[in-house]
């Protein structure tokens, strides 16, 4: 059996450092892929010609002003997340905590809005701000602590901080709304402690502050001392201890900063958009976010592009689940919609560094010979096939 | 039953980098053969291809005469193809005859009296000596390449190819191994031996392949070889095989060790009481097995291990001021002004930023001077420029990654960036491990270079021709403890061997 046995039916090859040109290409073809198996997937679901759905997609975020301004701000927000996370992961410090720092931020700035009545307006923002940011930063600072004392696992320990996070806010939601079904927006009728706004459009504020904070951010870490620490943490750290850099104290400085962040973004949540808080204030975007960062290989600039697509992505699925198109779209398959093509990004990424050489295609003249790398996966695969 | 394995044509490419470039190749039952060539001539992929771990772009194997195709390792187990890796392949948590059948078609049950009683026989007939029931974990490095050995018999192969298998080995063990590599090949066995030592090839085998570059450019009859001409076909020019040796230039005491007794992570000691001092002007060898305490040593005297109490290392500056350095981490003991240099075993995990560029890497050093919060990398480039041109390094441009560059640009990159702040004592582990001859013969260069210049160096080598050639003292380390000091100019590998395994023997006859 073994003596008629052929070339692998197909193997895995890594590319040689290709172009930018290349890599583009690539990751447009995945994209067109994914658009088409979505568009193929709309016209199965639905029974229709899926052009009109297409449509829909786009309104969600272009229909009109109203819905571009909600876009720009949920893009502001979810780029915010994704900056303030990483710090964090340039180390190598997996924070899925973003959510609970979130809201310890928007706890304080509550807790401000509620109790302060008697102060002037700025002063309550003020004391919100630096409030918010020192519970961001100690609910960073409390897994980062843990991680470097006694290198407990930060995923988890992140993750289950969201809980507590959620647990705390409901005990004083619960407490401040009383009877009420909700909390309501705080100071509805003196707007104490409500940001300014900037010709009453409350995404101006908080757009000048994400720009600064993209700029910022790749200073940080590109130019200052602290971001040369962080870059040989994360790389290694055998080679920051004997660098002689305190591994302990970067790892709880870098987590902090990146919870104080998060804290800011609470503050922006209570103070300047809901005026409210409930134990879902940020969402599922703590979590969203890490996905903006990762496909942004945590390059600052290209989060702007990538936050804007996922923004886009959902704001079309949920307008097409609204919309009268079809009743079998609902809100699930739209989801489903948005993550083929998310996925499908991450995927053309295996694509840039590997590609597939089956049994008899011919080496190109162009590289030298062809590349290839069986992997035991493959061998196996190849015994499946024949 | 004669057998012939040929390859042909073999080619191999990872990406840009060409492994192997239509290499030829064709051995016989009975015989051992020897691939030597340089690190990254492509002497393992080639085997890993006929072992079945890689699959060749192109080219074909053939076993007498037939075409065969061998995609994993079963595959060449059944053509009776076995290969013992250069790093082992065992279950620490099991015992050796568990290892050795692992991953064995069987009954449910394993047969323990039959199965043992078949690995004896094995271990009879050729010689070797290994307690079934031990667990990996508390074997020594010869006892766990025994294991594979057996492992790879066990499976029924009859042709065995052993890479890199004497580098862990003393040469006491390695004289072991080859007069059972010899009683393998009488029984009609083939061994296929991949080494970059040359003196180990013209004992054991009985053909060369030199391979350069991927390609095996010539193979050859041992007893028509000889030493030099070797050397110049694996490098593919002349090389001289000779390192300069100075007398040290009016030595002063730079370093004083004494009692130094350390505990690994898993609270054994890995230092037992070592004491020695170090000479400015002087190169201090350090000998020993892989893991008897060569790591410890190093680290502990920059601060990286903690050392226990009782434990003193005395530095002397310039003035002959003293200052101990127990108890203080790298940043204290460079605030203090200690002028200490450490070329670590591990380049790209601990001495260097893999990510990072040349200028970054420079940094590591430096980043801290001044009190401004940005980086400044204005003398980080300059040196980095500087030690590209005066080292030779080969890279696109200072801003690479140096994770990019092959072992010996990496390792210039290391020593030079070490060498520049001047040390009065620079400590080295392995510096040439995985170089080419060239790049080994350039670091030994610059090394006597500052050993002229009054630096006092410590070196840690596997090779113990080099330490004889290179250093003016060696320490031998066994098991964490010193078990000899030797004048390298009157010594011989002999006496270092039985050094090296001093502790060892001591240790049977209890």
């Amino acid at each position: 059996m073994t003596e008629a046995k052929k070339d692998p039916f197909v193997r895995i090859a890594k590319r040689n450092d290709i172009s930018l040109k290349k890599k583009i290409e690539i990751k447009v073809v995945c994209v067109l892929g994914a658009v088409l198996l979505s568009i193929i997937f709309i016209w199965i679901v639905s029974g229709k010609n899926p052009l009109p759905a297409v449509n829909y997609i786009f309104q969600g975020t272009f229909k009109n002003s109203i819905k571009i301004w909600s876009a720009l701000q949920e893009m502001v927000i979810l780029l915010a997340i994704a900056l303030a996370l990483t710090p964090a992961f340039k180390m190598r410090f997996w924070n899925i905590g973003a959510q609970g720092q979130i809201l310890m931020g928007a706890l304080m700035t509550a807790v401000c809005m509620i109790y302060f009545k008697n102060l002037p307006n700025l002063a309550i923002i003020a004391i919100s701000l630096v409030l918010s940011i020192l519970g961001g930063a100690l609910y960073g600072f409390i897994p980062a602590f843990f991680k470097a004392k006694f290198n407990t696992n930060e995923t988890l320990f992140t993750l289950m901080m969201n809980y507590i996070a959620v647990l705390i806010v409901t005990i004083f939601t619960k407490m401040w709304r009383g009877a009420a079904s909700s909390l309501g927006q705080i100071n509805f009728t003196t707007k104490l402690g409500w940001l300014y706004t900037i010709a009453n459009n409350q995404v101006i504020v908080p757009f000048i502050c994400v720009s600064v904070l993209v700029i910022s951010t790749y200073v940080y870490l590109k130019k200052t001392k602290h971001g040369y620490e962080i870059e040989v943490v994360g790389e290694s750290v055998n080679t920051a201890r004997y660098t002689g850099i305190n591994v302990k104290k970067v790892i709880m400085r870098t987590v902090a900063l990146s919870g104080a962040l998060c804290g800011v973004i609470g503050f922006f949540y209570v103070a300047g958009i809901d005026h409210t808080l409930t134990e879902a204030t940020s969402g599922s975007y703590g979590f969203t976010a890490i996905i903006v960062a990762w496909l942004s290989h945590l390059n600052p600039f290209l989060m702007i592009f990538f936050s804007f697509l996922v923004v886009f992505l959902n704001k079309g699925g949920k307008n097409l689940s609204d919309s009268s198109y079809s009743p079998n779209l609902n809100e699930y398959s739209c989801e489903f919609i948005v993550f083929l093509i998310i996925i499908s990004i991450l995927l053309s990424e295996f694509f840039t560094s590997y590609r597939l050489i089956f049994r008899n295609s011919k080496p190109k003249d162009s590289s030298p010979r062809h590349h290839s790398l069986t992997s035991n996966l493959l061998t196996k695969e190849d015994k499946l096939n024949g | 039953m004669e057998k012939t394995i040929e390859l042909r044509d073999i080619t191999k490419t990872f990406g840009s980098i060409v492994a192997n470039k239509n290499a030829c190749l064709k051995v016989h039952s009975g015989e051992i053969l020897a691939l030597l060539g340089e690190n990254g001539s492509g002497k393992t992929t080639l085997m890993n291809m006929l072992s079945g771990l890689y699959y060749p772009d192109s080219g074909e194997i053939f076993i007498n005469n037939k075409e065969v195709h061998i995609t994993s390792p079963k595959d060449a187990y059944s053509f009776g193809i076995g290969m013992v890796h250069q790093h082992f392949k065992l279950i620490d948590v099991f015992t050796a005859s568990e290892n050795i059948i692992l991953g064995l078609k069987g009954r449910f049950f394993i047969h323990k009296k039959y199965v043992t009683n078949k690995i004896q026989a094995l271990l009879d007939r050729y010689g070797f000596k290994l307690d079934l029931n031990k667990k990996i974990y508390d074997m020594s490095v010869s006892e766990k390449q025994t294991v594979e050995i057996i492992k790879v018999l066990y499976r029924g192969a009859d042709t065995l190819i052993l890479d890199e298998p004497t580098a862990v080995l003393t040469p006491q063990e390695t004289d072991r191994l080859f007069s059972i590599l010899r009683k393998m090949k009488e029984d009609g066995k083939t061994i296929i031996i991949i080494t970059h030592k040359m003196q180990e090839v013209l004992s054991l085998s009985d053909k060369v392949a030199v391979l350069r570059k991927g390609q095996v450019v010539k193979v050859v009859e041992t007893n028509k070889a000889n030493q030099e001409e070797l050397a110049d076909l694996m490098v593919g020019e002349h090389v001289t095989l000779h390192i300069d040796r100075n007398e040290p230039i009016n030595p002063t005491k730079v370093l004083e060790v004494r009692h130094l007794t350390c505990y690994n992570e898993e609270k054994l000691k890995s230092l037992d009481d070592v004491s020695f001092d170090c000479y400015s002007g002087e190169i201090l060898g350090i000998a020993g097995v892989s893991g008897s305490g060569q790591k410890a040593l190093l680290e502990a005297i920059s601060g990286l291990q903690k050392a226990e109490n009782g434990s003193e290392i005395i530095f002397f500056d310039k003035n002959n001021v003293k200052d101990n350095l127990i108890g203080k981490n790298p940043k204290v003991i460079k605030k203090m002004g200690v002028s200490l240099a450490f070329v670590p075993e591990d380049r790209l995990g601990m001495g260097l930023v893999g990510d990072m560029g040349m200028v970054g890497n420079m940094l590591l050093r430096s980043y801290e001077t001044g009190f401004s919060p940005f980086l400044n990398v204005k003398k980080p480039t300059e040196l980095a420029t500087d030690v590209k041109e005066k080292l030779e390094v080969l890279t696109p441009s200072i801003q690479t990654p140096v994770r990019k560059l092959s072992g010996g640009n990496v390792q210039k990159v290391l020593v030079g960036r070490e060498i520049a702040s001047q040390p009065r004592l620079l400590l080295t582990a392995y510096a040439v491990r995985g170089l080419d001859i060239n790049t080994s013969y350039t670091i030994y260069n610059l090394l006597n270079m500052e050993k002229k210049n009054g630096m006092a160096i410590v070196y840690v080598g596997e090779d113990l021709d080099v330490l004889l050639a290179l250093t003016d003292r060696i320490m031998v380390l066994c098991d964490g403890k010193v078990t000899g000091i030797v004048d390298s100019r009157t010594t011989d590998k002999k006496t270092i061997g039985k050094l090296m395994a001093a502790t060892k023997e001591v240790k049977t006859n209890d």
